[in-house]
């Protein structure tokens, strides 16, 4: 079979920008492997598009992709992650190797819904402002405010709970 | 940032760190099989493959999910659209029908939006009707009273009073589970008396 040599060129050096994404698609979906392919399916977006992956300034693509992705697949998406939590301690031999999250370990932010849970990803670990939330949520302002400050005040009383 | 805005960007930062180890754990089986093994280099080999032998439009045209275009459809959410529809909008002479609404659907609530000139922008003015299975909108005590559509609905500021942006959110039981309802004005340059009253007129409007 023939591989195109000129097509895997499209990729050279896109190893960094696969793995940050990756991280991206983690955060927003909770669940490694959903955010594994996210993050592929993203690069195969990119590449089709032409889009010079050793650009950082292709993050904002890949994020666009990823984000929409995990939109539309919310509920398979929340299916796959509930699958891959359940199957964990069934897969681990002997005690799990992963120590118990703390509350600060993102484990409130995979409990938030998906609107307030996107816009806090979006907000705190991709730095983007309200407007460019609403941009890419295809959403008012007002309700990436609100969905922002429903999801931080989960997260502080579940904080203050906590403590 | 805040303390707390600082410990939640520590806590995101913290758990993007887990992914690379978490992928090596087996993916779980749905019903349609296993999930492809997700690793870098096999998605690189079999798209070159691919490209290569079938060619990229075939190929990748198959796959969904590009940045949506302004105006682009939305998948399916949790609530139907709202019956009704707001017959006045601010930037509307007297008696000018008013335009199909944009469609924006997400989990939960089903959003029809209006906006000057036809432009999808969402800095621009607009108005948005919104129906989800729970009140979206910020605390909602102490806010004034005002009626919609028979039910007492509560006008929020979305944002800081005076600058345009303004929400009447009320409930109607009857509608099932997806019984909250917001009306929404967002129109930057009205004063906070205009912006009030403009939303009310809205409100007024609904049919």
């Amino acid at each position: 079979m023939v591989t195109g040599t000129r097509e895997r060129d499209r990729f050279a050096g896109s190893e960094e920008r696969f793995l940050a994404i990756r991280r991206v698609a983690y955060v927003l979906t909770g669940d490694p492997h959903t955010a594994d392919g996210l993050a592929q399916e993203a690069l195969l977006r990119a590449a089709e598009a032409g889009i010079d992956l050793t650009d950082p300034r292709s993050h904002t693509y890949l994020r666009t992709v990823v984000t929409n992705a995990r939109r539309r697949t919310g509920r398979r998406a929340t299916k796959e992650r509930q699958a891959w939590l359940q199957r964990r301690p069934q897969h681990a031999a002997g005690p799990d190797p992963t120590p118990p999250r703390s509350i600060g370990s993102g484990e409130i932010v995979n409990s938030l819904p998906w609107g307030a849970r996107a816009c806090v990803v979006l907000r705190y670990h991709e730095d983007l402002s309200i407007n460019e939330i609403a941009d890419l949520l295809e959403m008012p302002p007002g309700t990436v405010k609100s969905h922002l400050s429903r999801g931080v005040g989960r997260i502080r009383r579940a904080l203050g709970e906590e403590r | 940032l805040s303390e707390l805005e600082q410990r939640i960007r520590r806590a995101l930062q913290a758990q993007a760190d887990e992914v690379d180890d978490l992928v090596k754990e087996p993916a779980p089986r749905g019903p349609e099989g296993p999930r492809p093994i997700a690793r870098f280099a096999l998605a690189i080999a079999v798209v070159s493959s691919f490209v290569a032998v079938v060619g990229t439009a075939l190929v990748l045209r198959t796959v969904s999910d590009q940045p949506a275009s302004p105006g682009s459809g939305a998948s399916s959410g949790d609530c139907p659209a709202p019956s009704f529809m707001p017959r006045f909008l601010p930037w509307l002479d007297d008696g000018d029908p008013v335009p199909a609404p944009e469609h924006v659907t997400e989990e939960g609530s089903t959003v029809l939006a209006w906006f000057e000139d036809g432009a999808r922008e969402w800095r621009g003015p607009y108005v948005a009707l919104r129906t989800s299975t729970q009140p979206l909108e910020k605390d909602l005590d102490g806010s004034e009273i005002v009626q919609v559509r028979g039910p007492d609905g509560q006008l929020v500021w979305v944002g800081d009073p005076g600058v345009g942006e303004v929400t009447i959110v009320w409930q109607e039981e009857e509608a099932g589970s997806c019984s909250w309802y917001s009306i929404h004005l967002s129109s930057a340059g009205m004063t906070e008396e205009e912006a009030r009253a403009t939303i009310l007129r809205v409100a007024d409007s609904l049919a």
